[in-house]
C-alpha cells in the first residue's frame, strides 16, 4: 500500500511537471512577441522592448528561463547592465513557491487573483457535485431496479437530455424562466447570497447528474445479477438493505472513478456557467484574461486547475481502497 | 519443410478466409442491430434532415443571413408570419441565420473530430504495437494532455493561437485527440497478441502492413462509436468557445455565437434570439448521441453502458 501510494504520488508529480512544461512552452509558442503585446498597452518609447526583454530575462536560454520560472531566481545574482558587477538578486520566487508572476492587466499578483476568485468557483463546483451525486445515484438505482419500465425510460431520456443540452443555453433558459418571466429568483446574476447560487448549480450539474445516473444504472444492473445479491435475498434480507448494503456498495466503484474526472469537468464547465451568470469566479477571470491576452494570468489559472485536478484524482484513487476492500495495493 | 507447409494455411486463414467473412458478418450484424434500434433510427434520420437543411441553406432560407432589414419595425421583432423565428438586434432574420450557421457549427464538430481521430489513431496504433520506449513516450504525453479538462485545454490552445473559428476547430481537435489515442492503444495491445498477427508476421509482413491491414480493421469499430459520440461533445465545446467570444467572429452566423449575442437581450425579455440557436445545438447534439448510442450497442457490445463521450 505504501509503495503504491508513493509510486502513484511520484507519477502525479511527473505529470504535473509535464503540464508545467506545456504551459511554460505556451507563452513561448505564442505567435508575436508577448513583450511587444505587453508594451503596446503601456505605450513605450524606442528601445523599451529590448530593455524589458532583458529585465524579464526573456533573452536567456529557454531551459534557464524554465528553471527560474519554476524555482524562482531570488538566489541568483542579477547583473542587468552587464558591467560584471552584480546589482541585486532576482525577484522571482517561482511557481513552486506560489509566484505565478503579475497579471498584465490587473496590476496584481496572479496568486492573489486566484486566492481572491477561487472560493466562488469552489463553492459552485462543490454545490454542483453535492446536488448531482444524490440525484444521479438515486435516479440510476431506481432505473436499474425498475428496469424497462416507464420510470427507467423516462430517466434514461432525461439523462440523454442532460448530456446533450448545451450548458450555456440551459443557464440562459433557466435565467429567462425563473428570473425574467416568473421572477422567483431575484437577483438572477452575480454572487449575492444562496439564492444566486441555485440556477448556476442546476446548470453546472446537469451533465454530471446524467452521467452519474447512466453509470449507476448500468453498474447496478451488473451487480444485481450477481450470486451474492440472490443469496442476500434468499436469506430474507430486507430489499432496501439488499440494494444499499449489498448491491450499491459494489456498484458504486465505477461511479467513484468518474467522480474525480467529473470534478475536472465541473471546473471546466464553471468557465461557461460563470460567464452566463456573471459569477465572480476563476472561470470568468480566465475568459477575460484570454480576451486581454493576459498570459501570466491564463498560465497561472490553468496550472492551478491542472494541479487541483491531479490532486483530486489522486485522492479518488486512495478512496477506492477504503470503499472496496478487494483493492489492496501491494 | 513441415514448417513451411504450415504457412500457406495460416496465410489463407488470415488473408482471405477469416477476415473477409468476419467483416461481412459484422456489417450484416450491425445493419440488423441498427434497424431494430428505433431510437438510433429516429436520431439518425433527424440528423440527416438537419444536415440536409443546413446544406441547402442558400436555397431554402427566406432571407440573406447577413442582410439587415430596411424596415425599422424588424428590430428585435418576435416570431411572426414573415420571420418565423423573429429578427435580431441588427434586423436580421433569425431563421436564415440558423440555417446558415448550422453549416459552420456542424462542420466544426465533424472536421475537428476527423483530425483528432486521424492523429489519435496513428499515435495509438504505434504506441500499442511497438510498446517499450515508444509507448512510454507517447503515453506520457497523452497523460499530460488528459490532465486538463477538454474545455480548459481548448482554451489554452485558443490563447496561444488567438480567437477565431479555425483556431477553435484546432483547439477542439487537440483536446479530443488523447481520448482516441488511448482507446486505440488499448485495443491494439489486445489485438497484437492474437494469432492472426503472429501468422502474418511469420509470413514476413512488415510492421506497417500488419498495423494497417490487420490491426486497424479490428480496432476501428470502437473508434467509430467513440468518434460519433465525440462529435456531439465537440459541437458543444466549439459552440461554447464561440459563446465565450473565442470562436466564430462577427458577422459570421454560428449557433454558439448567435447565442452569445442573444444573451444581452434575455433579461429584457427578447427570448427568440437565444432559444432558437440553443434549440438547434441541443437537437443536433441529441440526435448524434442517439445515433452514437445505437452504434455502440451494435458495433461494440463491450462498451455498452459505459459513457464513452
Amino acid at each position: 500500500m505504501t509503495v503504491y501510494l508513493i509510486r502513484r504520488l511520484l507519477a502525479s508529480l511527473i505529470i504535473l511537471l509535464g503540464v508545467s512544461v506545456l504551459i511554460f512552452a505556451m507563452i513561448h509558442l505564442v505567435p508575436g512577441d508577448p513583450v511587444a503585446i505587453m508594451l503596446h498597452e503601456v505605450k513605450s518609447g524606442p528601445g523599451a522592448i529590448e530593455e524589458m526583454r532583458r529585465n524579464l530575462g526573456l533573452d536567456r536560454p529557454l531551459t534557464e528561463q524554465y528553471i527560474f520560472w519554476l524555482l524562482g531566481n531570488d538566489y541568483v545574482q542579477v547583473d542587468t547592465d552587464g558591467d560584471e558587477v552584480p546589482d541585486s538578486y532576482g525577484n522571482r520566487r517561482g511557481i513552486l513557491r506560489g509566484d505565478f508572476g503579475r497579471s498584465i492587466f490587473k496590476r496584481a499578483q496572479v496568486i492573489d487573483i486566484i486566492r481572491d476568485r477561487f472560493p466562488a468557483t469552489l463553492k459552485l463546483t462543490v454545490a454542483a457535485m453535492c446536488f448531482a451525486l444524490p440525484i444521479g445515484l438515486f435516479a440510476g438505482i431506481i432505473a436499474a431496479v425498475k428496469r424497462e419500465t416507464f420510470y427507467d425510460y423516462t430517466t434514461m431520456l432525461g439523462a440523454l437530455v442532460g448530456v446533450s443540452i448545451p450548458p450555456f443555453w440551459l443557464g440562459l433558459m433557466l435565467m429567462y424562466a425563473f428570473g425574467v418571466e416568473l421572477r422567483w429568483i431575484r437577483p438572477v446574476v452575480g454572487d449575492r447570497g444562496w439564492m444566486t447560487l441555485i440556477l448556476p448549480t442546476i446548470t453546472l450539474s446537469a451533465p454530471t447528474i446524467a452521467i452519474v445516473a447512466r453509470l449507476t444504472r448500468s453498474s447496478m444492473l451488473n451487480v444485481l445479477g450477481e450470486d451474492f445479491v440472490r443469496t442476500a435475498r434468499a436469506k430474507g434480507v430486507h430489499e432496501v438493505s439488499v440494494l444499499t448494503r449489498h448491491a450499491l456498495r459494489n456498484a458504486i466503484i465505477p461511479v467513484l472513478t468518474i467522480l474525480g474526472l467529473q470534478f475536472g469537468y465541473l471546473l471546466g464547465g464553471a468557465v461557461i456557467v460563470e460567464t452566463v451568470f456573471v459569477f465572480p469566479g476563476l472561470g470568468r477571470e480566465v475568459v477575460t484574461a484570454i480576451i486581454n491576452r493576459d498570459f501570466p494570468l491564463v498560465q497561472g489559472v490553468t496550472l492551478f486547475s491542472a494541479a487541483l485536478f491531479v490532486l483530486i484524482n489522486f485522492t479518488v484513487d486512495m478512496i477506492y481502497t477504503a470503499v472496496d476492500p478487494r483493492i489492496r495495493y501491494a | 519443410m513441415s514448417a513451411n507447409e504450415g504457412q500457406p494455411g495460416i496465410a489463407a486463414l488470415t488473408e482471405a478466409g477469416v477476415k473477409q467473412d468476419h467483416t461481412q458478418n459484422q456489417w450484416f450484424f450491425i445493419r440488423r442491430q441498427l434497424r431494430q434500434d428505433k431510437a438510433a433510427l429516429v436520431g439518425g434520420a433527424l440528423l440527416l434532415l438537419i444536415i440536409a437543411l443546413t446544406m441547402m441553406a442558400d436555397f431554402i432560407s427566406p432571407y440573406d443571413p447577413l442582410e439587415q432589414s430596411e424596415n425599422s419595425a424588424d428590430l428585435l421583432r418576435p416570431p411572426n408570419a414573415e420571420h418565423w423565428m423573429g429578427t435580431d438586434d441588427l434586423r436580421r432574420d433569425v431563421l436564415s441565420r440558423i440555417l446558415h450557421g448550422g453549416r459552420t457549427t456542424i462542420s466544426v464538430g465533424v472536421i475537428s473530430i476527423t483530425a483528432a481521430v486521424s492523429v489519435g489513431l496513428v499515435l495509438g496504433l504505434v504506441a500499442g504495437y511497438f510498446g517499450g520506449y515508444i509507448d512510454d513516450f507517447i503515453s506520457r504525453i497523452l497523460d499530460i494532455l488528459l490532465t486538463l479538462p477538454a474545455i480548459l485545454l481548448a482554451i489554452v490552445v485558443v490563447t496561444i493561437l488567438g480567437a477565431g473559428l479555425q483556431n477553435a476547430m484546432l483547439a477542439v481537435g487537440i483536446a479530443s485527440m488523447p481520448a482516441f489515442a488511448r482507446l486505440v492503444r488499448g485495443d491494439t495491445l489486445v489485438e497484437k497478441n492474437k494469432i492472426y498477427v503472429e501468422g502474418s508476421r511469420a509470413m514476413g509482413a512488415s510492421h506497417w502492413h500488419i498495423m494497417w491491414q490487420h490491426i486497424l480493421p479490428n480496432v476501428i469499430s470502437s473508434v467509430i462509436v467513440v468518434g460519433t459520440l465525440r462529435v456531439a461533445s465537440a459541437i458543444q465545446i466549439a459552440a461554447g468557445l464561440s459563446f465565450l467570444g473565442l470562436g466564430a467572429q462577427i458577422p459570421h452566423p454560428e449557433w454558439g455565437f448567435m447565442l452569445s449575442l442573444g444573451r444581452n437581450y434575455i433579461r429584457s425579455g427578447q427570448w427568440w434570439m437565444t432559444i432558437f440557436p440553443g434549440l438547434a445545438i441541443f437537437i443536433t447534439v441529441m440526435c448524434i448521441n442517439l445515433l452514437g448510442d445505437g452504434l455502440r450497442d451494435a458495433l461494440d457490445p463491450r462498451l455498452r453502458g459505459t459513457n464513452a463521450a
